[in-house]
C-alpha cells in the first residue's frame, strides 16, 4: 500500500513538475530578458553584442519602439549615423510622440555633414500628413473607424430627424464628419503608401544617375542619413526621389527601407 | 498729201515745246477765289452754324484765321480734303470747317475773306447771316405787359445771350473794417439754355482774402417775369489791410449745350435742367465752353480806430459772448485744472485769440488749445496750482471790436472758486539698488549635447500586423456598413407604411389572406358551413380591396373578374372567382345544398385565385 502511494506521489510529482521545468526553460528565452541582456551589453560598451541581441528580438517578431531606439543609440555610439537615423525612424513610427526618440533623432540629424534639400511636395497632401504626424498608423486607423461608425450613426439619426428642426444641424454635422473622415483617410493612405517606400541612405556619398547604368550621368548626390522615397526597383538598382522631388537611380545596397521587418 | 502732214507734225512739236517751256517758267502771282459758305443763313441764339472755306485744285492751303465779332464767335474745327477721278481727270479740294456761335441777334455780313499765300491772293465773296432769338423772345414778350416797368432794363440785354445766362456778385457791405467778415454771394442765372460742367467762380482780388465756398444752393427765381434756375455760391471775404479795393471781375467757366443745326423741331432753347439726354446720347448736341463773368465791385477797407483800444485787444472783430468753466474745482497742489473758455457770436472767428487771465501768479500755465465749430470757438487751457494758498482761478478777459456798434468791448468772467489742498505725500527719490545676487552677470550657459540614454524597459510589444491589415478589421467595417444600410432601408419602409396607405394595404393583403385561409380551413374541419363561406368571402374581398385600394363593400364578383381580366388571368381563374362568389351567395339562400366536397373545392378555388393575385 505504501509502495503504491509512493508510486502515485512520484508520478504526480513528475507530471506536475514537467510544466514547471518547461516554464523555467522558457524564462531564459523571454524577450524581456534578452532586452535586459542587450542593455547590459550596451552599458559595457559591447555595442555589436547588444545589436545582435536586439536583432534577435526583432527577428522573433518582438517589435517595440524601445528596441529600435536602443539600436539607434548603439549605431550612434559606433559612429554609423545613417543607420542610427534609420532605427530612430523605425522607433518614431511606433512611438511618434516619444520625447527621447525625438531628441536622439534630432541629435543624429545634427551630426550629418550634408543637409537635405527643402521639401517640394504637394501642399495639401503634405499638410494633412503633417497634421497626423504625431499619431501611429494604428491610432489613425482607429480614428478613421470611429469617424466611419459615427458617420453611419449620424446618417441613421438624420434619416430619423427628417422634417424636424434638428435635421439641418444633423446634416451639417454629417458634412463635417465626412470632411474630417476624408482628411483622416488621406493621411492614413499616405502613411500606408510611405510604409515600404521611405528609405535612409547608408553610404557616405551616393551619386544618383539618370539611368540604372554604371556609366550614366550623375543627376544629383545623396549623403548618409538623407531620407528618400523608393519609386521603382530594377535588378540591383532602385529609383529614388529626394525631398525636392528630384529622381535618380542608385544601387540598392546604398539604402535601407524603414519598414519594420528589415534588419 | 505729204506736205500738209509734215506741217501738222511741226505744229505739234512747236506746241509741245511751248508747253514745256511755259511750265518751266515760275508761276506768276495771281488772284484766286475760293468759296465761303454757311449751311444756313438764319440762326437762332443757342444754335450753331457751320462755316466752310473750300479751295479747289489744291490741298495745301492752311487754315485761315477768321476774326470773331460782337455778334458771333468763330472757332476752327479742322480741315476736310477730297479727291475724285472722273473720266480719268483727277480733281482735289480742301475745305476748312468752322463753327459760328451766335452771340447777339442781328444781321451780320461775314467776309469777304482775303489772304495771301505763296504769292497768290485769295478772296471769297461775302455772306450774310441773320441771328434771331426765336422762342425766347416770344416768352419774354408774353410777360412784357406786366413787366413794362422793367422792359427798358432788359432791353439792353435782349439782343444778347447774356439775358439767358448771367452771373451776379453781391457783397454784404461796401465798407468794412480790417479782418471784418464780408458776406459774398455769387449767383448764376440760367434760363432756356442748358449748361454742364459748371466750375466754381474765380474772383480777381487784391488785398482781400476769401474763405472757401460753401456748398452751392440751387433754386428757382422769377426775374422780370422769366423763371430762372439759380445756382448760388456763398463765401466770406475780409480785408487784410486798409484801402480801396476792387473785387472782380468774377468769372465762371462752364459748357453750353447746343443742338446741331437742322434737326430742331421744338422751342429754340431747352431748359437748363431739361431732358436732353437722348439728344446728347445720339450726338445731336454740341458742347461749347463758355466763360460767364460778373462785373467788378468796389469795396473800402478801413482800420479799427485807435481811440479806446483796450490793452487786451488782439484783433478780434465781431459781436461775441463768453462763458467760462473749470474742472475740477477741488485739487491738490500739482494737479491740473482745465479751464474751458467759449467765445460765441458773429464775426471772423479765425482772428479770435484766447482770452487772457488777469494774473498767472501761483499757477503754472500751459498754452490754450482751441477748436472751432460754426459760430463758436472753444479754448481749453490747463493750469496747475503750485501752492495750497490759492483759493480761486483768476478772472479772464476778452476784448473785441464790435463792428455793429463801431466800438471796443471787453468781456470779463470769473474768478472761479478753487480749493487747493496739500499734496498727499511728498515725492521722494528712491534709489533702488540691485540685490547682490542680481549684480552677477548672466553668463550664457553652454549646454552639453548628446543622445538620451537607452530605454531600460522594452515597453509594449507591437503586434505583427497593423489593424488595417487584419481581416476582422474589414469584416467589422462591412458589418457596420450592411447593418447601417439595413436600418436605413427599414426606416424608409416604416416611413412609407406610415405615409402611403395604398402601399401598406397592398403589403398586408397576403398576410391577411393566409390568416383567412387558415380560418376557413378551421371552419371546414368543424363543418361550420356558414362561417366557412363568410370567411372565404371576407378573405377574397379583403384581398382585392387591399390590392385595388377600394372599400371592401365595393368588391363584387364583377369587380374581381374585371381585375383578373386586366391582369390577363386565364378563364379557369376567372371562373373560380365567380364560383366562389356564387357559392357564398348560394349558402345564404340554400345552405342545405352545400356539401363537404363543395366546400373543399371552394377553398381550393380561393387558394388558386389568391396565388394568381399574389404574383
Amino acid at each position: 500500500m505504501i509502495r503504491k502511494i509512493l508510486i502515485v506521489i512520484v508520478g504526480i510529482s513528475i507530471w506536475g513538475g514537467m510544466p514547471l521545468l518547461s516554464m523555467a526553460q522558457e524564462k531564459t528565452f523571454r524577450p524581456e530578458t534578452i532586452f535586459m541582456q542587450a542593455n547590459a551589453a550596451y552599458e559595457h560598451g559591447s555595442y555589436d553584442e547588444a545589436l545582435s541581441l536586439y536583432q534577435s528580438l526583432i527577428s522573433g517578431t518582438h517589435i517595440s519602439a524601445a528596441v529600435y531606439f536602443n539600436m539607434g543609440n548603439c549605431y550612434i555610439k559606433k559612429g554609423e549615423i545613417g543607420r542610427a537615423i534609420l532605427f530612430y525612424e523605425r522607433a518614431r513610427r511606433l512611438a511618434p510622440r516619444d520625447g527621447d526618440i525625438k531628441a536622439n533623432y534630432r541629435y543624429a540629424k545634427s551630426q550629418l555633414t550634408e543637409i537635405a534639400p527643402p521639401e517640394g511636395k504637394e501642399w495639401i497632401t503634405y499638410s494633412i500628413t503633417r497634421l497626423f504626424e504625431a499619431y501611429t498608423i494604428n491610432e489613425i486607423t482607429i480614428l478613421l473607424s470611429v469617424v466611419y461608425c459615427g458617420a453611419f450613426g449620424l446618417l441613421i439619426g438624420v434619416q430619423k430627424m427628417k422634417g424636424t428642426v434638428l435635421w439641418r444641424k444633423g446634416c451639417a454635422a454629417l458634412g463635417v464628419l465626412v470632411l474630417v473622415g476624408t482628411f483622416v483617410a488621406v493621411a492614413l493612405s499616405n502613411r500606408i503608401m510611405m510604409l515600404d517606400k521611405e528609405a535612409i541612405v547608408l553610404s557616405n556619398e551616393v551619386s544618383a544617375t539618370f539611368e540604372p547604368i554604371e556609366q550614366s550621368t550623375t543627376h544629383f548626390t545623396l549623403y548618409e542619413g538623407m531620407k528618400v522615397l523608393v519609386r521603382q526597383e530594377r535588378g540591383d538598382w532602385v529609383k529614388v526621389e529626394r525631398a525636392d522631388t528630384k529622381m535618380g537611380w542608385i544601387k540598392k545596397e546604398t539604402i535601407e527601407t524603414v519598414s519594420f521587418k528589415t534588419p | 498729201m505729204r506736205r500738209p502732214l509734215k506741217r501738222t507734225v511741226w505744229a505739234l512739236v512747236f506746241c509741245t515745246v511751248c508747253a514745256v517751256l511755259s511750265s518751266a517758267v515760275p508761276a506768276c502771282a495771281e488772284n484766286r477765289s475760293f468759296e465761303l459758305t454757311l449751311d444756313r443763313d438764319t440762326v437762332e441764339l443757342g444754335d450753331v452754324v457751320e462755316l466752310r472755306l473750300t479751295f479747289s485744285d489744291t490741298q495745301s492751303i492752311p487754315a485761315v484765321d477768321i476774326p470773331s465779332t460782337e455778334g458771333y464767335e468763330i472757332r476752327y474745327r479742322g480741315p476736310s480734303t477730297m479727291m475724285s477721278i472722273v473720266n480719268g481727270t483727277m480733281s482735289s479740294s480742301i475745305t476748312h470747317l468752322y463753327t459760328l456761335i451766335p452771340q447777339k441777334t442781328g444781321t451780320y455780313t461775314l467776309g469777304p475773306v482775303k489772304f495771301s499765300y505763296k504769292n497768290d491772293t485769295y478772296s471769297s465773296p461775302a455772306v450774310t447771316i441773320t441771328i434771331t432769338d426765336g422762342g425766347a423772345a416770344q416768352a419774354l414778350s408774353q410777360s412784357s405787359a406786366s413787366q413794362s416797368a422793367s422792359q427798358s432794363q432788359t432791353a439792353a440785354q435782349k439782343d444778347s445771350l447774356d439775358k439767358y445766362i448771367f452771373l451776379t456778385m453781391s457783397l454784404g457791405k461796401k465798407r468794412a473794417y480790417v479782418n471784418e467778415q464780408i458776406p459774398v454771394t455769387i449767383q448764376l442765372y440760367v434760363t432756356r439754355v442748358r449748361l454742364q460742367d459748371i466750375q466754381y467762380p474765380v474772383i480777381t482780388h487784391e488785398g482781400i482774402s476769401f474763405a472757401e465756398f460753401n456748398k452751392p444752393k440751387q433754386y428757382q427765381r422769377i426775374l422780370n417775369g422769366v423763371m430762372f434756375e439759380v445756382l448760388e455760391f456763398t463765401t466770406t471775404a475780409w480785408g487784410t489791410r486798409p484801402g480801396s479795393f476792387v473785387l472782380g471781375p468774377t468769372e465762371m467757366e462752364c459748357n453750353l449745350i447746343a443742338r446741331k443745326p437742322g434737326r430742331r423741331s421744338g422751342a429754340m432753347f431747352d431748359s437748363f435742367f431739361g431732358d436732353d439726354f437722348f439728344e446728347e446720347f445720339f450726338g445731336r448736341a454740341e458742347v461749347h465752353p463758355i466763360t460767364i463773368s460778373a462785373p467788378k465791385q468796389e469795396i473800402e477797407i478801413v482800420d479799427v480806430p485807435e481811440e479806446g483800444k483796450p490793452a487786451s485787444f488782439t484783433g478780434s472783430l465781431g459781436n461775441y459772448t463768453m462763458t467760462i468753466t473749470a474742472q475740477p474745482l477741488q485739487v491738490r497742489v500739482g494737479d491740473p485744472v482745465t479751464v474751458t473758455m467759449t467765445i460765441e457770436g458773429t464775426g471772423n472767428l479765425t482772428t479770435v485769440q484766447s482770452p487772457q487771465f488777469a494774473t498767472t501768479d501761483g499757477f503754472k500755465m500751459y498754452d490754450a488749445e482751441s477748436t472751432q465749430e460754426g459760430n463758436r470757438k472753444v479754448f481749453e487751457q490747463v493750469i496747475i496750482p503750485t501752492s495750497e494758498t490759492i483759493t480761486e482761478i483768476p478772472s479772464v478777459s476778452f476784448s473785441f471790436f464790435n463792428t455793429e456798434k463801431g466800438s471796443y468791448e471787453t468781456l470779463v468772467k470769473g474768478p472761479l472758486q478753487l480749493t487747493v489742498s496739500k499734496p498727499e505725500k511728498h515725492e521722494t527719490v528712491a534709489i533702488v539698488e540691485p540685490r547682490a545676487d542680481e549684480t552677477k552677470m548672466q553668463v550664457q550657459e553652454v549646454l552639453g549635447k548628446d543622445i538620451v540614454y537607452i530605454k531600460e524597459h522594452p515597453g509594449r510589444w507591437q503586434p505583427g500586423l497593423f489593424y488595417y491589415q487584419s481581416f476582422w478589421y474589414w469584416c467589422a467595417h462591412g458589418l457596420v456598413f450592411f447593418l447601417s444600410m439595413g436600418i436605413l432601408f427599414y426606416q424608409r419602409k416604416l416611413h412609407r407604411l406610415a405615409k402611403d396607405e395604398r402601399y401598406a394595404r397592398k403589403l398586408s393583403a397576403p398576410k391577411k389572406a393566409r390568416k383567412g385561409i387558415h380560418e376557413a380551413e378551421l371552419f371546414l374541419r368543424k363543418q361550420m358551413t356558414r362561417e366557412f363561406y363568410d370567411s372565404i368571402h371576407k378573405t377574397l374581398s379583403a384581398f382585392v380591396s387591399d390590392a385595388l385600394h377600394v372599400p371592401i363593400g365595393n368588391v363584387t364578383s364583377s369587380v374581381v373578374e374585371d381585375h383578373l381580366r386586366k391582369r390577363q388571368a386565364d378563364q379557369r381563374i376567372c371562373d373560380a372567382a365567380k364560383n366562389i362568389f356564387d357559392a357564398c351567395d348560394r349558402v345564404r339562400y340554400a345552405p342545405h345544398d352545400i356539401t363537404q366536397s363543395g366546400m373543399e373545392q371552394t377553398l381550393q378555388e380561393l387558394k388558386s385565385v389568391l396565388i394568381f393575385l399574389e404574383r
